[in-house]
């Protein structure tokens, strides 16, 4: 009976060994899953962080084309109208057009530089009052500085008491000949962007022949 | 059978009447045939109103460029109106300022004609004080945008009004 005991307890020992075996055999493998589950995540995350940065990038680039597009549309329509020019009456036609439709401004000023003089005299205006801005002296305020330096000066400048946004010499033949100048824009445009420098100077260097003419 | 699924065909004959004083005599004129695809199958239509050539040019070629819709132009109040007649535009994208007749006053016509009544019409504006927009809502319009025309607004904004749901 003793034996008979001992061979029961014998066979339920090997038994339980091997379901140990089998236990510890499972546990490694789920302990292989788990560390191979936690590096697989770490890559995705690795993998995801790439990701996203290269959204941010794809995302700032596409903005800066749209950008552009609108750059290159605004000059595309302001040099389609400028083609149709033939005297100076259309060329002032053509500014006040521009200015207000693609710049966003219905108060500008077109002047023609008197080298006799000295003097710029007004040839074109919108929304501003023609009176006050009638006759500026050259190398005098803004006006007269862009028409003698012929630098451009976007933005207000200090202690300018005619409230300028822009203003732009008009060349021709590498002379200057007048300035275009633009006052307060509407409402809605807070501020001229780069677009509209590009636009404003390219109605300065096409300017000049037609405000030349009588 | 109609072997064009969304077409709608058909052909017309002409009799032209042919003699001189009480002789006449019928004569088949050649027929004509006509077809025009379905609503449905057409790119939707956009009227752009405005008497400024930038702005028409500007407004034309961001939605050429960024779109597919159809441009259709007008210069006034009183062509937009015949022209929205006679082209059935999906939007119509009116200026207000404008010679013979303004934008508030075509937008005005245009509800009272049942052809156009329904067409949506948004006002392109240099002018977004309170003022004008409620006048331009009083008249019949949907919507309005104002100048200088932002691209991206633009684009948005036609096509809130023209994607099919």
């Amino acid at each position: 009976m003793i034996e008979q005991q001992s061979s029961a307890a014998n066979a339920a020992m090997v038994s339980a060994y091997q379901e140990l075996v089998i236990c510890k055999a499972q546990l490694l493998s789920t302990k292989e899953t788990l560390d191979f589950s936690g590096k697989e995540r770490v890559r995705l995350e690795a993998e995801l962080d790439r990701l996203r940065r290269g959204y941010k990038y794809v995302e700032k680039h596409l903005g800066e084309l749209t950008a552009h597009l609108s750059e290159l549309e605004a000059m595309v329509v302001a040099s389609q109208q400028l083609l149709q020019m033939r005297n100076r009456a259309d060329a002032c036609k053509a500014a006040l057009d521009i200015v207000a439709n693609v710049i966003g401004s219905e108060e500008m000023a077109l002047f023609v530089v008197d080298e006799e003089q000295k003097v710029l005299n007004l040839v074109a205006a919108c929304g501003v009052d023609d009176k006050v801005l009638s006759v500026a002296k050259l190398g005098e305020g803004t006006l007269g500085k862009v028409a003698s330096t012929g630098m451009s000066c976007f933005g207000p400048a200090p202690h300018d008491a005619t409230g300028i946004t822009a203003c732009v010499p008009v060349q021709h033949d590498a002379k200057i000949v007048g300035v275009l100048a633009i006052f307060g824009l509407l409402p809605q445009k807070k501020r001229l962007v780069r677009a509209d420098h590009m636009v404003l100077s390219l109605l300065g260097a096409n300017l000049g022949s037609y405000l030349l003419q009588a | 059978m109609n072997r064009f699924p969304g077409v709608q065909w058909g052909f017309y004959v002409f009799l032209r009447s042919v003699g001189v004083g009480t002789s006449h005599a019928l004569e088949r004129v050649p027929p004509k045939f006509w077809c025009e695809e379905s609503s449905e199958h057409m790119a939707k239509k956009v009227l752009i109103v405005d008497d400024s050539s930038t702005a028409l040019m500007m407004s034309q070629m961001i939605l050429t460029k960024r779109t597919k819709y159809q441009i259709v132009t007008a210069t006034d109040g009183a062509e937009a109106v015949a022209k929205a007649l006679l082209e059935r535009p999906d939007l119509i994208l009116m200026d207000v300022v404008m010679p013979k007749m303004n934008g508030f006053e075509a937008c005005s016509e245009l509800r009272k004609n049942a052809n156009t009544a329904e067409i949506p019409v948004v006002l392109v504006t240099t002018r977004g004080e309170q003022e004008c927009v409620e006048q331009g809502f009083a008249n019949g319009c949907n919507d309005y945008i104002t100048k200088p025309v932002n691209a991206q607004e633009l684009v948005t904004l036609v096509s809130s009004y023209l994607e099919v749901e």
